[in-house]
Parts: structure tokens; sequence; C-alpha cells
């Protein structure tokens, strides 16, 4: 059997795509692999919507991209992060802590505990 | 700006958009190959998870913004098919858009001349009306015409107030006499207000 997966919330495969690309210059189908593998496939990422979403964020100057060879000699288009971009990394992450943390504490409340 | 110069840059766009995706595509296409899939089935998986690649590159090219640009040339071809496709029809309707836009066009041509055009009077702003009343039959309404005698007294009289035009019929066909005359100063905008002339004889 299959794991059961969810949907991605909306707004944060931008957050996510920002994170993999931060570790360094990498492709799409690495970064739709990558995804893939943190999430353990309990997260699923419709390829379909990766890259219009990777060439959002190199519209907006959160990304930057240059035409490279692959190890197998193959040209590929590798992302990187741009200064705005870590920037957007940074607020963004902090803000999604504060909210699932806020979200977790909520959903812990033993039953009685709140008083 | 920034649109035209990706306008201009829309062909290598095309092409990388294109390549991006086969590489995903191969790339995809081989690791499922290497898990032991045969070429045919890796491929078509490939393609399944991608999600079409037209549909993809059709949602790059609406991130991108020129995805208008290709629309509107598909439409443009569309309507010229549409047009080869029905000649009669296509006839019929060029022929009565040039009717409506001649009879508008030619309609307005005389209304613009006739109503708008001001141009040719002098001191247009000075334009004066000189009606007749009739003493004798004292009645309101004005009289239909002056006589030429009396257009020659008020064009001596009244010199500093209007150039009085001989262009009127009426001026020179009368030959009433005995009534009084209102020199109405129907100015543009600004009123010259009812000066009398009275006793012409």
């Amino acid at each position: 059997m299959k794991p059961t997966k969810s949907d991605l919330p909306q707004g944060t495969l931008d957050l996510l795509i920002l994170k993999v690309v931060a570790l360094g210059p990498v492709h799409g189908y690495a970064i739709a692999q990558r995804l893939d593998q943190v999430s353990r496939g309990v997260v699923q990422v419709p390829q379909g919507s990766l890259y219009p979403a990777l060439h959002r964020l190199e519209n907006r100057g959160l990304l930057a991209a240059d035409w490279k060879a692959t190890e197998t000699g193959r040209e590929a288009k590798f992302y990187r992060l741009t200064r705005e971009g870590r920037k957007r990394l940074e607020t963004e992450s902090q803000s999604w802590q504060r909210l699932t943390e806020a979200v977790g504490l909520i959903l812990n409340l033993s039953e009685g505990g709140a008083k | 700006m920034k649109r035209w110069r990706r306008l201009f840059r829309r062909r290598k766009q095309e092409v990388e958009l294109e390549k991006e995706l086969r590489f995903h595509l191969d790339q995809h296409t081989a690791d499922l190959i290497a898990q032991g899939l045969d070429p045919e089935e890796a491929r078509r998986r490939a393609r399944l998870a991608l999600g079409g690649p037209e549909q993809v590159k059709e949602k790059l090219r609406d991130v991108r913004g020129t995805r208008w640009l290709g629309d509107l040339g598909q439409d443009l071809r569309y309507a010229g098919r549409i047009w080869r496709q029905s000649p009669g029809f296509t006839l019929f309707a060029v022929c009565g858009l040039a009717l409506a836009i001649g009879a508008n066009t030619f309609v307005f041509t005389i209304v613009n001349a006739a109503l708008y055009s001001t141009s040719s009077i002098p001191g247009i702003d000075r334009l004066g009306v000189i009606i007749g009343i009739d003493k004798a039959h004292s009645a309101e309404e004005p009289l239909d015409t002056l006589s030429y005698p009396d257009y020659l007294d008020f064009k001596e009289r009244l010199n500093s107030l209007l150039n009085l035009h001989t262009g009127f019929a009426r001026l020179s066909l009368a030959a009433e006499r005995n009534h009084r005359v209102y020199l109405c100063g129907a100015t543009r905008g600004r009123p010259r207000g009812d000066q009398r002339h009275d006793e012409q004889q």
C-alpha cells in the first residue's frame, strides 16, 4: 500500500523550492526529485506546477538561472538563489515556523487542559 | 520596456522552455528505465508525471506574460480562415461596414461645415442681429425684412459697433418704413445688451 499523500498547502511550494535551491545551483528535475525524497513521498509536488513556480520566482528576481552542463554532458537550466531570494527564504521560513508552532500548540491542548 | 525586450527574446525563450522540459522528461525516463521499466512505459509515465508538456508550456507562457501575443496571432489567423470559408458573408459584412462608415463620414462632413465651422466670419465674437419691428401695427413679432436704405443708415451710424454684411437677402429687399428698430448685440457668450435706435423714416 502506498502511503496517503497530502496536497501541498497553498503558497508553500515557493518556500520549498527556495529552500532546495538555497543548498546550491540545481536544475528543475533535481528539485522535483529532492522534494520527493525529502518529503518521503508524503507530499506530492505536481511536476506540472513546479516549472511555472520556478519561472515565477525567476521573474520576481528571487531566483537566477544559467545553462550549464550536467555530469552527463547535457545542458540543463540551473537555478540559484539571488540575494533577494535568500532574504525572502528567511522571512518566509520564519513566518512558517511561527504558524506551525501556533497550530501545533492548539492541536496539542489536552482535553480539559485548556482552562 | 521590460515587456518589449521580452518579446524580442520570445523565440529564444520558447526554445529554452522546450529544452528545459525535454531535459526533465529525458532524465525522468532514464531514471525509470534504471528502475527496470521498459523504455516505452518509462517515457509514458514521465510524461504523465509532468502533466503534459504542452499544458506546462502554456502555464509557463502565462507566467512569462507572452501568452497574449500568441493568442492574438491565433485569433487573427482564425478570423482569416473564417472569412475565406464564407466569402459571400464576408463581402456582405465588408460592404455593410463600408456603406455605414461612408454615410457617417458624409453626414459628418456636411454637419461639420454647416454648424461647427466658424472660421469664415471675421470678428465672430462681435456678430449681431438687427431686427425690425413695425410700430404702426404694434405687433410683437419682428419684421421679416428691412429695406436697403435702412441698411445704409445702420451702416453709417453703427460703424463702430458692427460691420454690417449685405450677405442677408432680407436686408436688401424690404421697402417698409416707419418702424422702430432694435439692434441686438447678440454675441457669443457675452451679450452686448440691447441698444435702441429710434425713428427711422
